[in-house]
């Protein structure tokens, strides 16, 4: 048994979490609230069995799961400050003493996200996710091996170029937003760029409507999505 | 897409052995490839290790697996640096090219034998590259 | 190259923007202490160890670089950091 913590809110005037929320191993989740630390809310569930060590699928679900709570909490109209995945604890006492004594912390992340949401702008190669089929030289030819490195040689420049051009893109991307977003992250994967921004709600708009205006080139598209809750902006 | 396994410990557990709990994704700029590719092997490695007698050697399999195809990458990347650093003659840079083909054949052959593919392995492959 | 019917292509978005999504999910969020203890069972040890001899290797490999030999032992990992 132990409390699984979704998530942190600021102190809430009289939000009523719904009764029939429920999240990861299909546990409801309950509001403690943290007199402590000013009242701060805190969105956990008890959870029976805390099979967190997996991957792949099942890591998926349970990670879907946890954000489909994370959500509920957005969609109340606050922002909360999501916690990391499988944050779990002995239990509820030890759940509020931790974030009593993590305040001064939490009240900042919770400022810092007040009225936000955070958007993901990604860019994605055009020419597919998949490197093109490997010309590999059989063994037997001559300079078999010479020309191996030289292929190697070909599909790693093509990626430090295609690379290059994903950080232009990207620079443009954060130029055009710049007056309009809180914060922005980015982390680049072998798929894609992925470019997240905290956007204060009431800017929302703007914000999408600044991005359509950014012409990707002929190796990108761009991908906008959101709203989500600020995962990447929840620490400094 | 793949997901990259994650490990939670304590705070009790070996403090070297703890993943970092601020990842270095937020900067991009250049890393040397041993570094990026073992971030990604540490995040690839599965957390859960199939001890099932039954199943241990797939489990097993996996995580070596694992570790040679990001080692095999890290070798590649060198010895296209030596290559074109001008320091290998063109019979090194044969018997070189000629070692990691032969083993990029094995890794495949291995891969076959036991049913894994590279999602298996929570490589990820995509045209933006992993060694930067 | 033939091009995607557009339902593949709607697909294969979604798979991104779920995959770029479950990556923060997984990655990011407030870090607070007290999280679970993982047992530490002999396969666990074996995952740790992995990473301390990967550090080795690591630093095998700079050594390699530098000093421009041509020979490396892959699996040797090296002095282990205490």
């Amino acid at each position: 048994m132990a409390t699984y913590l979704y998530c942190i809110l600021a102190p809430a005037r009289a939000e009523a979490l719904r009764a029939d929320l429920m999240g990861i191993g299909g546990a409801t989740v309950r509001s403690l609230v943290v007199p402590e630390a000013a009242g701060l809310e805190a969105w956990v569930a008890t959870i029976v069995d805390a099979r967190f060590r997996v991957t792949g699928d099942a890591l998926a679900k349970l990670a879907l799961l946890h954000n489909e709570v994370v959500d509920a909490a957005l969609a109340t109209g606050r922002t909360p400050l999501p916690a990391r995945f499988a944050t779990c604890f002995a239990d509820d006492a030890a759940c509020i003493a931790d974030l009593a004594k993590r305040y001064a912390e939490l009240h900042a992340g919770l400022e810092r996200v007040a009225n936000a949401v955070e958007m993901a702008v990604l860019l994605v190669p055009t020419n597919g996710s998949r490197p093109a089929g490997d010309s590999r030289p059989l063994r037997d030819e001559p300079s078999a091996g010479r020309r191996y490195l030289e292929v190697v040689r070909k599909r790693t420049r093509n990626e430090e170029q295609l690379r290059i051009a994903a950080e232009q893109l990207a620079a443009r991307v954060t130029a055009a937003v710049k007056g309009i977003v809180r914060g922005e992250t980015r982390v680049l994967s072998p798929q894609l760029l992925s470019i997240a921004h905290l956007v204060g709600r009431a800017d929302l708009q703007r914000y999408r409507d600044t991005l359509a205006g950014v012409t990707p080139g002929p190796q990108f598209k761009i991908l906008v999505a959101g709203p989500r809750a600020p995962y990447s902006f929840a620490t400094d | 897409m793949i997901l990259a396994a994650r490990t939670v410990m304590s705070e009790r557990d070996d403090p070297i052995a703890a993943p970092s709990k601020t990842s270095g994704h937020e900067a991009i700029g250049p890393a040397s490839p041993p570094d990026i590719a073992l971030e990604a092997l540490a995040r690839a490695l599965p957390d859960r290790i199939n001890a099932d007698p039954e199943h241990v050697e797939n489990g097993l399999a996996r995580l070596v697996l694992t570790v040679i195809e990001l080692l095999r990458e890290i070798l590649e990347h060198q010895a296209i640096r030596r290559m074109d650093g001008g320091t290998l003659s063109d019979e090194q840079i044969e018997r070189l090219g000629l070692a990691l083909l032969k083993l990029n054949e094995r890794m495949e052959e291995l891969k076959t034998t036991f049913g894994l593919t590279d999602e298996d392995l929570n490589i990820d492959l995509g045209p933006l590259g992993r060694l930067r | 190259m033939m091009p995607n019917a557009p339902d593949d292509d709607e697909m294969a978005e979604h798979h991104l923007v779920l995959g770029d999504l479950l990556n923060r999910v997984l990655d990011k969020g407030v870090v607070i202490s007290g999280q679970v203890t993982i047992s530490i069972a002999d396969i666990d040890l074996l995952a740790v160890d992995l990473k301390l001899v990967l550090a080795s290797v690591q630093t095998a490999l700079e050594r390699y670089d530098s000093a421009q030999n041509g020979d490396i032992s892959l699996l040797h990992s090296g002095s282990r950091k205490g």
